[in-house]
């Protein structure tokens, strides 16, 4: 192979691969800019939505990424004028905390033992775990579900974060962090003659740190976009996190909908660059992605 | 380059600390931004009960029935005796004429009497020449000329008995009844005519009577007859019972203010020795209605194709705190006066809304103040 045909040839994939990202970017741009036109705007730009079938025969919603006016009013009207915006984003960040902090104390442990301590059928039982990690979400919906109702968690946020707090994701990441860590470390503290404890803080959580900082990253994006569970296990229409009232204001207020997808995306986005290096790392890691 | 990488994580972490310090703020501001822009609404719990159904007004005493006296004939007025606003008792005299040319006429009369008695003497003369002369047919005749003499004769006899009572009674008018002078329409020195009434005198026994205007609701429980407490505007203060003598529609005045317009002239008589005309005279009848229910002012009351409506309030209990929402209620009114109707159909202490700060529509959500 020439140096002129491996040049072309890199041109050609960064091509694809600017084409592929473009691709990606597109829908969040789009959302972005629209967010900042006026709710008429929007109105008269995706009004063949309203129309059904025959309206939209022949004709196209058009779709612009630069407003005519460039507006705040959309963010003034969900921010001020729609306190069940708040109350939903309300909903999400109680339904995302503690199922976040749950998993990184359960997580951590887990891994650690799964990874670092010794005991019987320890690989089989992790087998297990990792087996409810490769059936889809959609299989354990229903076990869930009894399982929540004989408790009488049904209605409440005990239905989902429950479930939540013991995801295998979390034991699973966890436990591949921990492996990598080197067991001289611990027989070193171990000489030292600390117990497992001791080893597991000394050691294994500072360095298992960038993988607790992923864990966070991955598990805040997995359930704060969590859809199923809300709509299966709550029934009240006030309880439903954001993820789940963006759905339905999209369909009455269309003016609105981007700039409230735009709140909706803030703190993931800001959250995903402050641990980007972590996240990264961790999906190294752990070969998945979450 | 491990600086600028810190930096970065420090702006970034500023951000989601702001990001979510926005929102909680606006959170908390919540309630209160939605309420600045919520209608704000003033409510009045309904009163329980009938209706109050007050009538009151005043007028001026007018004669129930005047007693108008007439010139016997057409004589200089001598002497008025009474003036307007006298009381007069029966028999007293008001007006004395100059009945002189009444007397020359009797005069004239009376001699016009004398020449047909000298005739008559005259007649029984040539009578008696007739009979004599045993003329049948001719003393027939002299017989009928003489019954058809006496005749006239009685006619003047009549005619002077008349002017001499003429003379004798109406030289002095009289007052008929107990009463009032209202109107003396003479002057000294002057020829009364016959025509219209020289003295009027308000009847005592016929009473008086005022009349106020109404409006209908209010009084339509006053019947004809029911008595009444008037209060007369003398000094001091007395009252005295009176009656409705009458209800009838008034006409409407073009910039009449109340709601539907129809209006009642009540006439009320009263009777008493001491009154006169022109004085004032107020009532003030309070009645109960008879239906009972919900008492509200006629201005909330609004009304569209379903009949007469009021907004009543309703809390609803949601996520945010209790929010207060405008509803459409349907009553029915069963009684009503000038400002306040009687209703059906809202519950004892279901507040309603009896001002808004912007027009409001069934399901609007309202500030409550």
């Amino acid at each position: 192979m020439t140096d002129a045909m491996r040049k072309s040839m890199t041109a050609m994939k960064l091509a694809f691969l600017i084409l592929i990202a473009l691709a990606m970017l597109f829908p969040v741009v789009l959302t972005v800019s629209n967010s900042f036109m006026s709710e008429e705007e929007i109105g008269r730009h995706y009004d063949l939505l309203d129309g059904g079938d025959t309206a939209a025969a022949g004709k196209n919603v058009m779709i612009r990424l630069i407003p005519e006016t460039v507006t705040l009013s959309q963010f003034g009207e969900v921010l001020l004028k729609r306190p069940k915006f708040l109350l939903h984003f309300w909903n999400s960040v109680k339904l995302t905390l503690p199922i976040i902090a749950g998993q990184a104390i359960i997580g951590t442990l887990a891994g650690f033992a799964f990874a670092k301590l010794a005991f019987p059928g320890r690989d089989r039982l992790f087998f297990v775990y990792l087996l409810t990690m490769l059936m889809p979400f959609q299989v354990t919906l229903v076990p869930n579900y009894l399982v929540a109702d004989k408790l009488g968690f049904l209605n409440s946020y005990g239905a989902i974060i429950l479930p939540g707090l013991f995801a295998s994701f979390g034991v699973f990441l966890m436990r591949q962090f921990m492996a990598s860590i080197p067991d001289a470390y611990l027989e070193a503290i171990r000489i030292d003659g600390a117990g497992h404890l001791r080893a597991f803080i000394h050691i294994a959580l500072p360095l298992a740190k960038p993988g607790i900082a992923a864990l966070v990253l991955l598990s805040f994006v997995d359930n704060w976009n969590m859809v199923e569970q809300p709509i299966l296990f709550l029934s009240e229409p006030f309880r439903q996190p954001l993820s789940v009232y963006l759905a339905t204001i999209a369909e009455g207020a269309r003016g609105v909908a981007f700039a409230a997808s735009v709140l909706y995306m803030t703190p993931m986005v800001l959250i995903f660059l402050y641990g980007e290096e972590h996240l990264v790392e961790g999906i190294q890691m752990s070969g998945i992605k979450g | 380059m491990q600086t600028n990488m810190e930096r970065r994580k420090k702006t970034l972490g500023w951000l989601i600390g702001l990001f979510f310090t926005l929102l909680l703020a606006l959170t908390f501001l919540s309630n209160t931004i939605q309420g600045l822009s919520l209608p704000k609404v003033s409510v009045q719990k309904p009163d329980m009960g009938g209706l109050d159904l007050n009538v009151t007004g005043d007028g001026f005493l007018q004669p129930a029935h005047t007693a108008q006296l007439f010139a016997e004939g057409d004589w200089k007025v001598e002497e008025i005796l009474k003036k307007k606003n006298d009381r007069v008792k029966r028999g007293d005299a008001l007006v004395t004429f100059d009945t002189a040319s009444t007397r020359r006429t009797l005069q004239d009369e009376k001699t016009r009497y004398e020449q047909q008695k000298l005739q008559m003497a005259k007649m029984m003369d040539q009578m008696k020449a007739v009979l004599s002369s045993e003329d049948s047919a001719g003393a027939d005749n002299q017989k009928r000329d003489l019954e058809s003499h006496k005749l006239d004769m009685q006619v003047q006899e009549r005619k002077i008995a008349d002017l001499e009572k003429q003379i004798a009674e109406g030289g002095t008018l009289k007052a008929p009844v107990d009463g009032i002078v209202i109107n003396v329409n003479a002057s000294e020195g002057a020829v009364a005519s016959r025509g219209q009434p020289i003295v009027e005198i308000a009847d005592d026994a016929a009473g008086y009577q005022f009349s106020i205007v109404a409006d209908s609701n209010d009084a339509s429980m006053l019947r004809i007859g029911d008595k009444v407490r008037v209060q007369l505007d003398e000094e001091p203060r007395r009252s005295i019972e009176g009656f409705i003598s009458d209800i009838e529609d008034a006409p409407t005045g073009g910039n009449d203010e109340s709601t539907d317009g129809t209006n009642e002239t009540i006439t009320f008589d009263v009777t008493d020795a001491k009154l006169q005309p022109g004085l004032k005279a107020y009532v003030s009848i309070s009645n109960q209605s008879r239906s009972m229910g919900m008492q509200i002012p006629k201005s909330v009351l609004e009304q569209d194709n379903n009949g007469y409506f009021v907004y009543t309030v309703m809390e609803k209990d949601g996520p945010l705190g209790t929010a207060y929402y405008a509803v459409k209620t349907y009553v029915t009114i069963r009684d009503e006066n000038g400002d306040t109707a009687v209703t059906d159909g809202l519950l004892p202490d279901e507040p309603f809304i009896t001002e808004s700060s912007e027009p409001i529509s069934d399901g609007d959500r309202v500030r409550y103040s």
